[in-house]
């Protein structure tokens, strides 16, 4: 019995490696080039330092808007409002690191790791002077935001929003 | 007179919404207005009838029914626990295949090797084209023109239901725009990943402690 | 956490009307409560914190059921004659029931109130909820509901007056002009189920 299901366990990786490399070269040659090499160079990032606050009159300003679903989230019902701090725009290009310093004292350094379809790979560094608070590899789509947070400030908790467009 | 009755000032009185100014000035009218008084007490009265009348459904309910939610709550903590343990020390599905397949490497990759080079050969024509693609580094210099054209999935605003919560957002992200985080190192003992799925979609959070204490942990996801 | 639970239950009941889904969210607050406590700090704000969770809870499940009403008064009162939205003595039917501090020890009375909120459209009753239950600003109140603070106040001033004659038509119009109180003392909001729980 252990004999032949040994026979069994030889016979099905060829059969099941034999019928899924062919598959997968006819789709290499069919697959139009064009959607194959749908890549980017290039991403156009802003980064947006939000202020949240315990007090205040519960409002979302109007330049948090892009921000407003999620802030109403419950994982932010600890704060009762909101405010822009700063932006910055950044240019990136692939392969390079280019950083933002924001009016909070912190800098972000981002990355462009690659890219692929609509979807980008990045690198982000978020620092408080010498001090690394995080540094990750993310993937996202193109126009998604990613909210990094947490951030001590006199008047509440500082969050940074990035939010990167392929192109 | 116009009695304050007819007035919002009242109500926002009532409500301590009232900046000091006007709250003197509606006091003074209120001194002079019966009316008003009554409809002041009269909504004083409301309040109390409503918080009591709430209060007295909720002491209605019987404890062993929150005592069941309890017990429920606890059971959906301890089973998140478990899946944060489970998920810290997950081999990846890929590592699972390998494993399973690691006896039988010496025989598929014979027939593999052989099926691909069959398969490279029929198709030359393509695959030469394939090769003249740009790395990704190599196509910083000059982007393929289709990466121009690279689509921004941009989702319409999603409408708020019968205005109960609003919805507006000028600029909106994709709908599947949770980030894959790869690799992560917080700079303080302690962060956290965690998602927000609201009607922009689902958002990805990174929440980071401040330690003073710098201590890396990398958690891949 | 457990001595909140009725306050919870009492909001949840409030916005839904059904005890089986006031305490299905009465149970996913205090789920989340737990799972975001540490991102929760100081003490000052917890009654906040905690009623936005249960807020937003509530508003979400009336999203997702909902459920049609019997009876609407917003289109009602759209087509009143102007003039109308004084408050009269034919709408004070609370003032007419003997002494206050009985009040609340009355059946009639507390029946009348549920019957009110039960008939009131989504949005006039969560206003009343946020407003007399929560003890909401009016600008929480707009943040909530996504709309101006002219609007929360307009709702705010219709919910009560529909709830006036909702209680006017249960409890009929008795002048009682012997219990008057006096409206000095009753013109600072009550500090909500914060201070009137036990």
């Amino acid at each position: 019995m252990k004999h032949r299901t040994k026979i069994y366990s030889r016979l099905l990786a060829p059969i099941f490696v034999s019928s899924l490399v062919p598959l997968g070269a006819m789709a290499m040659i069919t697959l139009d080039p064009a959607e194959a090499r749908a890549e980017v160079s290039s991403a156009t990032c802003e980064i947006h330092a939000v202020l949240a606050m315990k007090s205040g009159d519960g409002s979302i300003p109007a330049d948090l808007d892009f921000l407003s679903a999620q802030l109403r989230d419950d994982q932010f019902a600890a704060f009762k409002s909101f405010r822009l701090l700063d932006s910055k725009s950044l240019k990136l290009k692939l392969g390079q690191t280019d950083g933002a310093s924001m009016a909070t004292g912190h800098n972000l350094k981002l990355s462009l790791l690659g890219a692929e379809a609509s979807k980008l790979q990045l690198h982000a560094v978020l620092a408080s002077g010498d001090k690394v608070l995080v540094d990750t590899d993310y993937k996202i789509e193109s126009s998604g935001i990613l909210l990094i947070g947490g951030v001590r400030h006199p008047d509440g908790k500082v969050f940074f929003a990035i939010r990167c467009r392929g192109g | 007179m116009t009695p304050v009755s007819e007035n919002d000032s009242l109500q926002a009185y009532f409500d301590d919404e009232l900046g000091a100014e006007e709250r003197a000035a509606l006091e003074a009218t209120l001194a002079g207005d019966p009316e008003a008084r009554l409809s002041l007490e009269e909504l004083a009265l409301l309040r109390q009838a409503i918080v009591g009348s709430l209060e007295a459904e909720a002491a209605a309910v019987p404890e062993a029914r929150f005592e069941q939610i309890w017990e429920q709550v606890d059971r959906t903590l301890d089973r998140d626990a478990r899946l944060q343990q489970a998920a810290e020390v997950n081999v990846s599905i890929w590592s699972r295949m390998a494993a399973f397949f690691r006896p039988l490497w010496v025989p598929t990759l014979g027939v593999a090797a052989a099926t691909a080079a069959i398969a490279l050969y029929v198709g030359g024509g393509a695959t030469q084209s394939a090769e003249n693609t740009p790395t990704r580094v190599a196509s910083k210099d000059e982007p393929p023109a289709e990466a121009a054209q690279a689509p921004e999935k941009e989702t319409a605003p999603a409408l708020a239901d019968e205005g109960m919560i609003a919805a507006k957002v000028a600029d909106t992200q994709p709908a599947n725009s949770e980030a894959e985080i790869q690799r992560i190192e917080f700079g303080g003992k302690t962060g956290r990943i965690d998602r927000i799925e609201s009607t922009q979609g689902i958002t990805t959070v990174i929440w980071i402690s401040e330690d003073d204490e710098t201590t890396d942990s990398e958690r891949s996801l | 956490m457990q001595r909140y639970q009725r306050k919870v239950y009492a909001v949840a009941y409030g916005y839904l009307r059904n005890q089986e889904d006031a305490l299905d969210v009465v149970q996913e607050a205090f789920i989340k409560v737990h799972r975001y406590l540490g991102k929760f700090e100081g003490n000052s704000s917890f009654y906040t914190w905690l009623y936005r969770i249960v807020t937003n809870l509530c508003i979400d499940h009336l999203r997702k059921s909902k459920r049609h009403r019997s009876l609407e008064f917003d289109d009602k009162l759209r087509h009143e004659p102007k003039g109308s939205e004084t408050i009269g003595p034919d709408h004070r039917p609370l003032s007419g029931m003997g002494d206050p501090s009985n009040m609340l020890q009355r059946r009639e009375i507390l029946d009348a109130v549920q019957d009110g909120l039960q008939y009131l459209s989504d949005k006039h009753r969560a206003v009343i909820i946020m407003r007399e239950l929560q003890g909401m600003s009016y600008a929480e109140m707009a943040q909530t509901m996504g709309c101006s603070k002219g609007t929360i106040m307009s709702r705010l001033f219709h919910a009560r007056r529909n709830m006036q004659k909702i209680l006017t038509e249960k409890l009929g119009y008795t002048p009682n002009a012997a219990n008057k109180t006096s409206a000095d003392e009753s013109n600072k909001p009550l500090k909500t189920a914060e201070a009137v729980m036990p």
